[in-house]
């Protein structure tokens, strides 16, 4: 034996942890995939308010991206980088703590979704005690993850570490600085962004939430798992430098491309869309190096299905990322934004790309982890062509709806009038195409059922002790130094100077666009006329956000002809400069709320919010009529407001007075009389609905009242 | 020297036996790549016309709303239905098929405010006597165009078109002197019902129609 040689062991008991939760996460999420979706095609399936739709989208969204597929890169990461780095993982009590914690996270993620604690920001729903838990979490993976590193004895870092070190340091920036926020209870916070900052800063996150949880991650696995399984060299190194590079730098530019035609700021808005088209190639970049690693190994694919699974995963992912950025185009954007088609896209890279990946790396983990045979490869044969088939049935069936959604609302007749001017014949339309895709996912569902029973007979075969061969590297310093060929491999071999150069694009690319939509006044001209909510409208706002109502209603008209046709004026960005946080919202399964301050009596609301069906007979909203006999809790009020006009919006009274709560009830008394007298049911005045309603009503009043001064805003005093 | 396969040349390094090539980037791609930040920065700087953001969003959609103007003219200003429009309710009075449609239109629209009875809930009760805004077929077919948008009756103009209107109006009429159960209590003036002295209706045919609909309840 050498004795300059260190003897250690790869830490897989915490892979197979990883293993298990993935699968385990991955089924729940898809399930509460499946049941929205069936709510949308059967409104009935909205049984209770925990289960809505409005509360279950954000726990399907959280639980698919967060659960599946972060379980999935971590089983992946903790199994590849331990033998890229020829080290054990660094503490195995800092991997313990990372997997408990992370599912600790997901459990309160699954409790307090349904029970309506949200920040309503997309993918950041959870509320600041999570988000607190979702930092530490991180940082105790990201000191293992760099111990390791530290300890390596491999003194390059392969192209796939490249990759992890991008997510971890960028996903921590993204996570801090989108939750700030201030809290107003155990579980509610305000953010403190408002409006269009509020956006911007979300959308910078959400963007990059998908760029660095569900792709730099997933790329990093491929890098690993892809020449593994097809024992084929990776096709060009060059291009792995520069596509890593480019990606990393101009991924964060795109955020705003999430934001086309609303009240942010134009230039912001190109900015994003140019940097997407750019990132094009680099995404490309990495879709050619990994079918082109395959090059004289097709062979293969036919007889295996973790090659097939991981060839369909990389197409998926080539298509979405050109379809990303042609979506980006604004004028593609136009008719998509809003629409289905942007859900279509996302599951394409979801159910292909994260879903495939993730099956073909554990269908080739399990021989290797589980130390036996996989129980069966027909059985992973056929879960390979449902999973194709109820893909492509979703695309087909949710493409078809996106498009047909966006050309009706754009229709006009020959008289100059919008064609279908009644929304729900909009919806209507896409029933059948709403059935389908709910097929298309049940069959992706029953593959994953067989993916489990493989994994559970894998499971069940294997020894009943584990071999743990001991492993023998040489540490770091007794390593000779070779003169290194280029400047890139010496950075690989100082893993310091390669994740500041990382944070360092990532920061800089993002200052680019916050300091100026934060600074420049005249990006959000002030409206005199825009006045803070009341203190009861305010508590209406919040259970608006409570009950996840974002989740089908957009609240920003952009300015196109069909629009302000059928919704009213578009939206400027001095509307939303109290809204912390902003509720312009991605998707319309219902209308534009914007303008609906004004448009009914008071008692429409109150009888559509207990029976949607009752008022609009084919209508797919929930129901709500347990706000008919929920109490207000005027107590609560105060301190919201205070902590609002801390975040600047101007009470006056209602906070130095300590008023907030007594001008609530007065303005609920008269509301609940008004609804009494139009003959509606007595007794609302302490009912949430009055405070849903009073929030209703008030959409869009302030700017009304402008009329003249609305179309041009003058940037008057007071930017923010 | 070159080997056969010149462009699979094996860098000397490996990573847990995963090894690498040292091939160059493919040619396409480095120039669609240069391709896009060329146009891309094109773009951002809006400095040829044709590829940038022109004259920005908002000037477009000006543009674009006052092309609509020139060629619909102004679609939202409230209109008052004229002595033809109301003839043509009063046409559809006398047509069941007209009236069908009309009770249809009536069914989508309006029963979630006016019940399915015309007996009013958040709308008043349109089958009796008392009328806010006249009951003329010509000031009804002008009520229901128009709305009442701070009162909360919707401008239907934006919903429904030409002739839908007119019949949803004599669906109203036809309905008139029905008496549902428990109806909203009046609003509005006591006027003669009016609907008979427009030209082309006859004392006659009214009172079927309101006999006819007093059978049915
Ligand atoms: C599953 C998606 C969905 C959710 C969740 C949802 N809605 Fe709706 N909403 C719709 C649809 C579809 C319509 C159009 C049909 C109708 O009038 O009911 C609608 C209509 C409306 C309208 C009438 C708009 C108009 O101008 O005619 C209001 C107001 C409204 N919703 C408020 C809410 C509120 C408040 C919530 C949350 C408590 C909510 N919605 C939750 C889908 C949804
Ligand atoms: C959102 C509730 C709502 C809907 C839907 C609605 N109405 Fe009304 N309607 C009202 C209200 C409220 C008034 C009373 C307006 C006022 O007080 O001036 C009214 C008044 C009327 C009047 C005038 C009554 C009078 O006394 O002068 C007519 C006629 C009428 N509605 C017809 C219709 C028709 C036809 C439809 C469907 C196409 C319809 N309404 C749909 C709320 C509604």
């Amino acid at each position: 034996m050498n004795a300059s040689l260190d003897s250690f062991k790869y830490d897989d008991a915490i892979v197979r942890k990883f293993l298990v939760a993935t699968f385990v996460w991955g089924l729940v999420g898809m399930l509460v995939g499946l049941f929205i979706a069936l709510q949308l095609a059967v409104p009935s399936f909205n049984v209770a308010p925990f289960l809505t739709f409005g509360r279950l989208r954000p726990l399907h969204t959280n639980a698919v991206i967060f659960a599946f597929a972060g379980n999935a890169f971590f089983t992946g990461c903790y199994y590849s980088s331990q033998r890229l780095l020829k080290a054990r993982m660094f503490s195995d009590l800092l991997s313990r703590l990372h997997f408990w914690g992370w599912q600790l996270i997901i459990v309160s993620a699954a409790v307090t979704l349904p029970l309506g604690f949200t920040q309503a920001k997309e993918y950041a729903e959870l509320e600041w005690p999570i988000d607190i838990m979702i930092a530490v979490v991180w940082v105790i993976f990201a000191v293992n993850f760099f111990g390791t590193i530290a300890k390596r004895r491999e003194r390059h870092l392969y192209v796939a570490l490249w990759f992890y070190i991008a997510s971890i340091i960028t996903v921590a920036i993204l996570h801090i600085f989108n939750n700030l926020s201030i809290p107003v209870g155990p579980l509610k916070s305000y953010s403190i962004y408002a409006g269009v900052q509020d956006a911007f800063m979300q959308w910078w996150y959400g963007h990059n939430a998908v760029a660095f949880f569900l792709t730099t991650p997933f790329l990093g696995l491929m890098y690993y798992f892809m020449p593994k399984a097809a024992n084929k060299p990776v096709y060009s190194y060059r291009l792995s430098i520069v596509h890593f590079w480019t990606l990393v730098f101009m991924y964060i530019w795109a955020g705003p491309h999430h934001l086309h035609y609303t009240a942010l700021p134009e230039w912001a808005s190109t900015l994003g869309m140019v940097f997407s088209v750019m990132l094009w190639m680099p995404s490309w970049g990495g879709m050619i190096n990994g079918l082109l690693t395959l090059r004289g190994a097709w062979h293969k694919v036919v007889e295996d299905p973790v090659l097939k699974f991981f060839v369909v995963a990389v197409t998926a992912y080539g298509m979405a990322t050109f379809e990303g950025p042609m979506l980006s185009i604004k004028s593609v954007n136009a008719l998509a934004h809003y629409t289905d088609w942007i859900i279509a896209h996302v599951h394409t890279g979801a159910l292909g790309w994260n879903g495939f990946l993730t099956f073909g790396m554990i269908y080739w983990l399990l021989p290797r982890l589980f130390q036996t045979k996989l129980y069966s490869t027909k059985l992973a044969e056929l879960h390979f062509w449902l999973a194709t088939f109820g893909m492509i049935l979703y695309a087909v069936a949710i493409y078809s709806a996106g498009l047909t959604q966006g050309l009706m609302w754009r229709a006009f007749d020959e008289t100059g009038r919008l064609q279908f001017p009644d929304f729900i014949e909009t919806t209507m339309k896409l029933m059948p195409m709403y059935w389908v895709r709910a097929v298309g996912g049940g069959l992706y569902i029953i593959g994953m059922l067989l993916f489990g029973w493989n994994i559970l007979k894998t499971w069940a075969a294997r020894p009943k002790v584990y071999d743990e061969p001991v492993i023998q590297a040489a540490p770091l310093k007794v390593q000779a130094h070779k003169p290194e060929p280029s400047l890139h491999r010496r950075w690989e071999g100082l893993p310091l100077v390669f994740s500041l150069l990382t944070a360092l694009a990532v920061i800089v690319a993002s200052l680019f666009e916050i300091i100026p939509t934060f600074l420049i006044r005249t990006n959000i001209p002030t409206i005199a006329s825009v006045k803070p909510y009341t203190p009861l409208e305010l508590a209406g706002r919040d259970l608006y956000i409570r009950e996840g109502c974002f989740n089908c209603h957009s609240q920003m008209i952009r300015p196109f002809r069909y629009e302000t046709e059928r919704y009213g004026e578009y939206s400027k960005p001095g509307e939303s400069v109290y809204d912390h946080p902003f509720l312009w919202g991605s998707r319309r399964i219902g209308p534009d709320l914007a303008r609906e301050g004004g448009k009914y009596p008071d008692l429409w609301h109150v009888r559509h919010m207990q029976d949607p069906r009752s008022i609009t007979q084919k209508s797919i909203m929930p129901p709500y009529p347990g706000l008919l006999t929920s109490t207000i809790d005027f107590a609560g009020i105060q301190k919201r407001v205070d902590v609002m006009a801390m975040l600047g919006v101007p009470y006056g009274d209602a906070v130095t007075q300590k008023k907030a709560a007594e001008m609530a009830k007065a303005q609920a008394k008269e509301m609940a009389a008004g609804i009494a007298a139009q003959g509606g049911p007595a007794g609302l005045e302490d009912k949430e609905i009055t405070a849903l309603v009073a929030y209703l009503q008030r959409l869009g009043q302030d700017i009304k009242q402008a009329t003249g001064v609305a179309h041009h805003a003058a940037p008057a005093d007071g930017g923010m | 020297m070159s080997t056969p396969r010149d462009e699979d040349r094996l860098l000397d390094h490996q990573y847990d036996e995963i090894q690498e090539y040292d091939n160059p980037t493919p040619g396409w791609w480095t120039w669609i790549f240069v391709a896009t930040i060329l146009w891309g920065a094109l773009y951002f700087f809006n400095v040829i016309p044709g590829i940038g953001t022109g004259k920005g969003r908002v000037a477009n959609y000006e543009s674009e709303m006052a092309a609509a103007k020139a060629k619909y003219g102004e679609a939202q200003a409230p209109k008052q239905a004229s002595a033809a429009d109301a003839a043509s309710v009063l046409a559809s009075l006398h047509d069941p098929a007209a009236l069908a449609a009309g009770k249809e239109i009536f069914t989508t629209n309006c029963v979630s405010c006016h019940r399915a009875d015309l007996g009013g809930q958040i709308g008043p009760n349109l089958t009796d006597d008392f009328w806010i805004h006249g009951n003329k077929p010509q000031e009804i077919l002008t009520t229901i165009v128009n709305g009442v948008p701070d009162k909360g009756m919707p401008t239907w103009s934006a919903v429904l078109k030409g002739d839908q209107l007119a019949k949803a109006a004599a669906y109203v009429i036809s309905m008139h002197g029905t008496h549902p159960v428990a109806p909203k209590e009046p609003q509005g003036v006591k006027l003669e019902w009016a609907a008979s002295s427009e030209p082309g209706a006859s004392e006659h045919a009214h009172g079927m129609e309101n006999h006819e609909n007093g059978e049915k309840h």
